[in-house]
């Protein structure tokens, strides 16, 4: 039990390069904000309160609300799911959002 | 950027690393938000969340539009030497075990498995979400000495690897804090040849354990599923389990040649599950035979283990459901005495397993963090219109019969059936290369 041995890991081997997120905004003011919503948590109620806090806080900002993008929801499988965040990215870029919300996770 | 609740930023950083992205910005609500009212909901977004919300969006990222390369370490690379005591404490410190005593994969321990199996050491087998990580002859069998397994253990690894890799499987989608439990049906010559048990206990006995452990091993180390972080079942998850079908008292084709594959060939089923429990006894009498008291058994179980508000969805987008009955044997001859094949049985249990529509409504509404009722559902095609019916009438829970999988096995002296339900997965089947 004393002797020393050496071991390889378990672990799965890494395979690509990870890249950072996109920049960040300077400020809200003035800039389109996505909603994207799983329909999970109660994030109808948090989406409305989150758009009343904007408008107060950044008069100028413009959302997009979640029922404008397709719902991302949990069933279906990684093929499915892939192909729905496509199409959000898709309409995301053709209105010009410069920033998405997404939620929620738990 | 991501919204989550409490807990769930690991997981949700975690998942932003594998599909390639380092930094996703994250806010998080304080609490469990399916039990809060909507008072202190709006409480919490204004006092803590809609800040980090704002700070998330406008604050740098170190590194924002910068390449971090991968690791590149070597499969085979020694990556630690000490004592086995030693070693057993620096995998748990790695998060590499599954707390309980490890066998050290050595070298020499890991090169027993790889000379059973014609695979290149550093071939690429799959690539394994959650982390997306490669999984190679090294690693697997890592795992697999980790576990216990035997050295000719490794192509039933290597299969239930390729199985759980394919996109039907959704591996991607377990970390669910309902404690989604993965789990082996192995079929064929080679299970007969491992000495992988389909009798009495199967699951506690001969190469089940230290295979079923394996698989963990490997969702944990090769997946990358961890603990508190991205694998959150509330009350943690049993030991993954392995079961072989008894293909000599099973009155049908066998599971795999059932799924195309010939009788003579071996395979691995990953499966899942979320519940394990009582096994009804069935009787039958002079009114009643034990075929029909069966298949009234198994639909009423149908309705009591699984989440209904999630099993009846279907389409594309529909929720991944999996039904498993596991029949002793005495049960799968009685019904196959009485005329019914494997289909019958599941055309039966999907015509007769039924709940009235009130009680539906109640799981979905009450139990589920979605907004969805059944209207909604129906209008979004995750049920067919057959569901909007009156409170009273009743509904079926399943979405179809070919989503109840059956295996013959247990103790064939016992008339007991089990009824497991996996939701989130679906049933894949890989051959088992030659057993050397």
């Amino acid at each position: 039990m004393n002797t020393k041995m050496g071991v390889i890991s378990p672990e799965g081997l890494q395979l690509r390069a990870v890249n950072s997120v996109s920049r960040h905004l300077d400020t809200l003011e003035g800039k389109t904000i996505g909603e994207v919503y799983n329909n999970h948590f109660k994030g109808e109620f948090m989406f409305q309160t989150y758009r009343r806090l904007f408008r107060e806080k950044f008069p100028g900002i413009k959302i997009i609300p979640y029922d404008k993008f397709p719902i991302v929801y949990v069933g279906g499988d990684p093929e499915s799911q892939k192909k729905t965040a496509k199409h959000i990215a898709a309409l995301a870029k053709e209105w010009s959002v410069d920033a998405i919300i997404s939620g929620n996770g738990g | 950027m991501v919204v989550t609740t409490t807990g769930f930023t690991a997981i949700a950083k975690a998942v932003g690393k594998a599909e390639g992205i380092t930094g996703l910005r994250v806010a998080e609500y304080p609490g469990a938000v399916g039990v809060h009212p909507e008072a202190l909901v709006e409480k919490n977004v204004e006092r803590v969340l809609f800040d980090q919300i704002v700070t998330e969006l406008t604050t740098p990222r170190l590194g924002e539009s910068r390449d971090v390369p991968g690791a590149g370490r070597r499969a085979s690379a020694i990556v630690y030497e000490g004592t086995f005591d030693e070693i057993d404490d620096y995998f748990k410190r790695q998060l590499w075990s599954d707390e309980l005593p490890i066998i050290p994969p050595t070298l020499e321990r890991v090169e027993a498995f790889l000379k059973h199996t014609k695979r290149a050491p550093d071939e690429q087998i799959a690539v394994l979400p959650q982390a997306n990580l490669a999984a190679v002859p090294w690693n697997i069998a890592a795992n697999g000495v980790m576990a216990g397994c035997r050295p000719e253990h490794m192509p039933v690894l290597i299969a239930a690897v390729e199985a759980i890799a394919d996109n039907s499987y959704n591996l991607n989608n377990i970390g669910s804090t309902w404690g989604v439990l993965p789990f082996l049906v192995v079929n064929g010559p080679a299970a007969r040849k491992l000495g992988i048990e389909n009798g009495a206990q199967l699951v506690n006995k001969g190469a089940n354990p230290a295979l079923g452990r394996a698989l963990g091993l490997i969702i944990k180390n090769i997946a990358g599923y961890k603990l508190s972080r991205n694998y959150m079942g509330t009350f943690g998850y049993p030991m993954n389990f392995v079961v072989a079908e008894n293909e000599v008292e099973c009155p049908w084709e066998p599971y795999h040649v059932e799924h195309g594959f010939d009788k003579n060939d071996s395979t691995v089923t990953a499966c899942g599950t979320v519940t394990w429990g009582w096994p009804p006894a069935i009787y039958g009498t002079e009114e009643k035979s034990a075929a029909q008291a069966a298949l009234e058994f198994l639909s009423i179980e149908v309705t009591k283990k699984p989440c209904l508000g999630r099993l009846v969805e279907r389409g594309t987008s529909g929720f991944r459901n999996m039904i498993t009955f596991l029949l002793a044997p005495p049960i799968a001859k009685a019904l196959a005495s009485a005329g019914y094949t494997k289909q019958k049985i599941r055309d039966y249990v999907y015509e007769h397993a039924r709940v009235p529509y009130r009680e539906l409504e109640f799981l979905i509404e009450y139990g589920h963090s979605e907004a969805f009722k059944i209207p909604d559902m129906v209008e979004r095609g995750l049920l067919p219109e057959e569901y909007l019916v009156k409170p009273d009438d009743l509904v079926r829970v399943l979405p179809g019969p070919d989503v109840i999988n059956i295996v013959v096995c247990g103790d064939p002296d016992r008339n007991r059936a089990m009824v497991l339900w996996g939701g989130y997965v679906s049933p894949v089947t890989r051959k088992i290369e030659t057993v050397l």
